[in-house]
């Protein structure tokens, strides 16, 4: 049993860990929800199907990173944080020109750290740990269409803000 | 991993050129980003968990649901259920007590059966004559000794 679980963390912690690094951007606070979420997967490691392990840890590692944004946002500002809006989805990262290559990815790392929820957890999900739609959706519980049309809107916003950056 | 990133297009086909080089500079630098490695003290946390857990959990781990196939739950059920049957019906001795109104029903129900051969005695008298009457009516109590006691006890 603690030798499946071993493969797991050394399988998965990686992404939960980057997961929560995105959403929280505190990494003292991202270790404790990777660490939370971990603590469940081996307490219901019994009624988790073998085979989706994986989303499950997503799912419980970023509804713990909400929780926790939660108790730091009391006030309405977590509703107008967390709500998908037809408008900009992200804070302006700043003036950006002639940026080396990789100057770009921190660049782009401050943006989608900009991003509102759920864009930026479907932009880490599928974009920066490539996983598949339908487990996008089952992580973030929303349907597959729903996940391409705020997956389309991040993204746009994404290539508006690179195009300002990189004409 | 398939890319089936596909965002819906746009009418006019030149306008998808520009989009479709930002999105490309897009995936580069998302592949750039990678997934990130977790501090090496994070993964001593992380493989701390099941000594941690397990010392707390540890033998009553079993009575969780999960814990034991349900399968096994059904016969276990029956099982008890079987013994505290054959506990309850198991033969046992009666009690004194017991035994006392036993022999004081006997005797209760013997009276009536005395009564009854009494009356049917007068019958077969009237109709068939008096040689064929004691063999029928003689009381069924004096055979039984207990029971003769019986009423001696209740009359008194």
């Amino acid at each position: 049993m603690s030798r499946k679980f071993r493969k797991w963390v050394d399988a998965y912690q990686d992404q939960a860990w980057t997961l929560a690094r995105y959403l929280l951007k505190d990494p003292a606070e991202a270790e404790d929800a990777c660490q939370e979420a971990f603590v469940k997967l081996w307490r219901n490691q019994d009624q988790i199907d073998p085979e989706r392990i994986r989303p499950w840890l997503m799912k419980v590692t970023r509804n713990g990173c909400l929780d926790r944004l939660r108790r730091r946002h009391p006030t309405e500002e977590w509703e107008e944080w967390q709500q998908p809006d037809d408008g900009a989805v992200w804070i302006q990262p700043g003036p950006l020109q002639d940026l080396q290559q990789h100057e770009l990815g921190a660049w782009l790392k401050h943006s989608i750290n900009g991003l509102s929820e759920p864009y930026r957890s479907l932009v880490v999900l599928r974009d920066v740990q490539q996983h598949s739609y339908e487990e996008v959706a089952n992580v973030l519980e929303l349907s597959l269409a729903q996940v391409k049309v705020y997956l389309h809107r991040a993204r746009k916003q994404l290539r508006e803000q690179l195009a300002e950056v990189r004409p | 991993m398939t890319d089936e990133r596909q965002p819906p297009g746009q009418p006019n086909g030149q306008a998808d050129r520009p989009d479709e080089r930002l999105d490309e500079r897009l995936d580069v630098l998302f592949r750039q980003l990678g997934v990130e490695r977790a501090p090496p003290g994070l993964t001593r946390r992380l493989h701390r968990i099941p000594r941690e857990e397990g010392y707390r959990s540890g033998w009553h781990r079993l009575f969780r649901p999960a814990a034991v196939p349900r399968w096994v739950l059904a016969p276990a059920l029956a099982a008890a259920l079987l013994a505290v049957g054959v506990v309850l019906t198991l033969p046992r001795g009666p009690s004194e007590a017991e035994v006392l109104q036993a022999r004081r029903d006997l005797a209760l129900a013997f009276r009536y059966v005395d009564r009854a051969g009494v009356i049917t005695g007068r019958e077969i008298k009237a109709a068939l004559g008096g040689e064929l009457r004691d063999p029928v009516k003689d009381n069924l109590s004096k055979h039984i000794p207990f029971t003769e006691q019986s009423l001696k006890e209740e009359t008194s």
